[in-house]
């Protein structure tokens, strides 16, 4: 089967698994309220600070964040195979274990961007942010960007998880809140000390929301552009990294007997 | 002879909640899904109080570890405990539990009460990572007011937790609910802002959450004046854990009647 073929089987494999979690209703009335909730308490914090620059800091930040939350969901996906039992199956199956994990894993970003976009509506219109038709269609790609990126961390996080399971969802609650803490959502990443702000320069989110915040503030397009491809960069090379490191662990699990284990 | 037979009466309830809290507390410590709340929640502080400390207001920092205290006792009510009785029945342990000449609903308090007081952990870890990170070192005032105010809570989050592991018993819907309550009661609650930034509609419903009065008295606990009405906001958390509590007791009597008689409890 041809590469892209395997990838959309896994696609569909990935649509159940959605569906599975969220139906239209429990992802307006259960995911989409916790999510809103969880921003409004941010951006009134904002409020708090009685600084309106603040408060679209963190509005702007908190809209971009939640997309690349949902997304670093994918890295929990990647372990679903081995609960399934399918995972040895892919793994000496002619076409590769890594179309197929692709595939399933691939409708996690699309949720991110799904809820990235609608809690930049909700929130617009809530706080009475002031955003430009113009200003709102250039930030869509970029937080598409920003989903796709931090996909690419999370497959990466899903490979190392893949050899600790029992680890999977701690790994997604941990990774979330130190993506939000130190990438530049809520504060600016240069207010963390200088080895953290060097670090975080190789992880998603920080470069496409200097990308977003650039657009909403005028910056200039050799900025945005700039921040853009270090943000797609970023995204690529763990997206690289994520294949070769699943690839050695499928071929590690068949040389010791790992394959089916699930710890 | 009345007397007496109470207490032999109480002194076996009190040997099946100490041993179910014991049950629960070996089971928590081997399930890492059980201790997330206490490991990824005070975190949080390092957002919130980043946050603060970045606009020079580090003197609310008690702000940021007032809502990573709550968020993790509060996740260990809403998603750990709540989730026993569906659990059970997913392991097909819950008919045994039934059956069982032990009072449900005790076991259920033991279990929930446990979890709730191990999510007190996330006080002292969110201070530490205050101080730790951004070497602030948060003054207790009240430190009275703060335990007192700490183990009242924790048994909301119980009393709470009791009635959503009855409400999720039944296992179709669990994850909307538990999404769907958890976000609103912090925001309502005034858990990481105070309620007074809320438009006023929204601050009429504060009061019905036990978080409101917990996170008041918390926050009053980091200032040297002396805190406003603390008994009276005890009482409004003790009031509200132990009508969650009842109400929960109910419910769960409710829901395992109708399983029996539908037939359904083992199923999942």
């Amino acid at each position: 089967m041809s590469w892209s073929r395997v990838y959309r089987h896994g696609l569909a494999v990935g649509a159940a698994d959605f569906r599975d979690f969220w139906s239209l209703k429990s992802w307006l009335f259960g995911w989409m309220l916790r999510i809103l909730t969880n921003a409004f308490a941010w951006v009134l914090l904002g409020r708090v600070l009685g600084s309106h620059d603040r408060q679209s800091f963190l509005l702007v930040g908190n809209a971009v964040a939640v997309g690349a939350t949902s997304a670093l969901w994918a890295s929990n996906a990647c372990t679903w195979a081995r609960y399934d039992g399918t995972h040895p199956l892919l793994v000496i199956a002619p076409s590769g274990l890594a179309a197929a994990t692709l595939g399933r894993t691939s409708i996690w970003p699309v949720n991110g961007i799904a809820t990235s976009i609608a809690t930049f509506l909700v929130l617009t219109l809530a706080f009475g942010y002031r955003l430009t038709v113009h200003a709102a269609l250039a930030a869509f790609p970029l937080v598409v960007l920003v989903c796709a990126s931090t996909f690419g961390f999370a497959l990466f996080m899903g490979a190392v998880v893949g050899r600790w399971t029992r680890l999977r969802n701690l790994a997604l609650d941990v990774s979330g809140t130190l993506l939000m803490a130190f990438c530049g959502v809520a504060v600016p990443s240069s207010f963390w000390p200088a080895p953290m702000n060097a670090a975080v320069q190789f992880l998603p989110l920080t470069h496409g929301l200097l990308a977003i915040r650039g657009v909403l503030n005028d910056a200039g397009v050799g900025v945005v552009l700039r921040q853009a491809s270090l943000e797609a960069v970023v995204g690529a090379s763990w997206l690289v990294l994520a294949l070769a490191l699943m690839q050695r662990m499928a071929e590690r699990g068949r040389a010791d007997g790992s394959i089916e284990l699930v710890v | 002879m009345a007397g007496s037979a109470v207490l032999v009466r109480v002194g076996r309830w009190l040997r099946v909640l100490r041993g179910a809290a014991r049950a629960q507390y070996q089971l928590t410590l081997g399930n890492i899904e059980d201790l997330r709340p206490i490991i990824g929640m005070p975190l949080g502080a390092l957002i919130s109080v980043g946050v603060l400390v970045h606009s020079g207001r580090s003197d609310l920092a008690s702000y940021g570890l007032v809502a990573a205290t709550l968020m993790t006792i509060g996740q260990m009510g809403l998603f750990v405990a709540s989730e026993i009785v569906f659990q059970e029945r997913n392991g097909q342990t819950l008919e045994l539990l039934v059956a069982s000449p032990t009072d449900l609903g005790l076991v259920l308090g033991g279990r929930v009460t446990v979890l709730t007081a191990l999510g007190l952990a996330g006080m002292v870890e969110s201070w530490l990572l205050v101080r730790l990170v951004f070497g602030l070192s948060l003054a207790i005032y009240h430190p009275w007011l703060l335990l007192l105010t700490l183990s009242a809570t924790s048994l909301a989050a119980a009393g709470t937790a009791m009635l959503t592991a009855a409400l999720f018993s039944f296992g179709r819907q669990v994850r909307t609910l538990q999404n769907a309550v958890n976000g609103p009661f912090y925001l309502l609650g005034g858990v990481l802002v105070p309620t007074v930034f809320l438009p006023s509609w929204l601050q009429t419903l504060s009061p019905a959450v036990y978080f409101y009065w917990s996170a008041n008295l918390l926050r009053a606990a980091f200032r040297p004046e002396a805190p406003s009405t603390p008994v009276y906001g005890l009482f409004m958390i003790a009031l509200l854990a132990v009508l969650a509590a009842a109400i929960g007791a109910l419910v769960l009597r409710r829901m395992i009647h109708h399983l029996r008689r539908e037939g359904t409890l083992g199923l999942s």
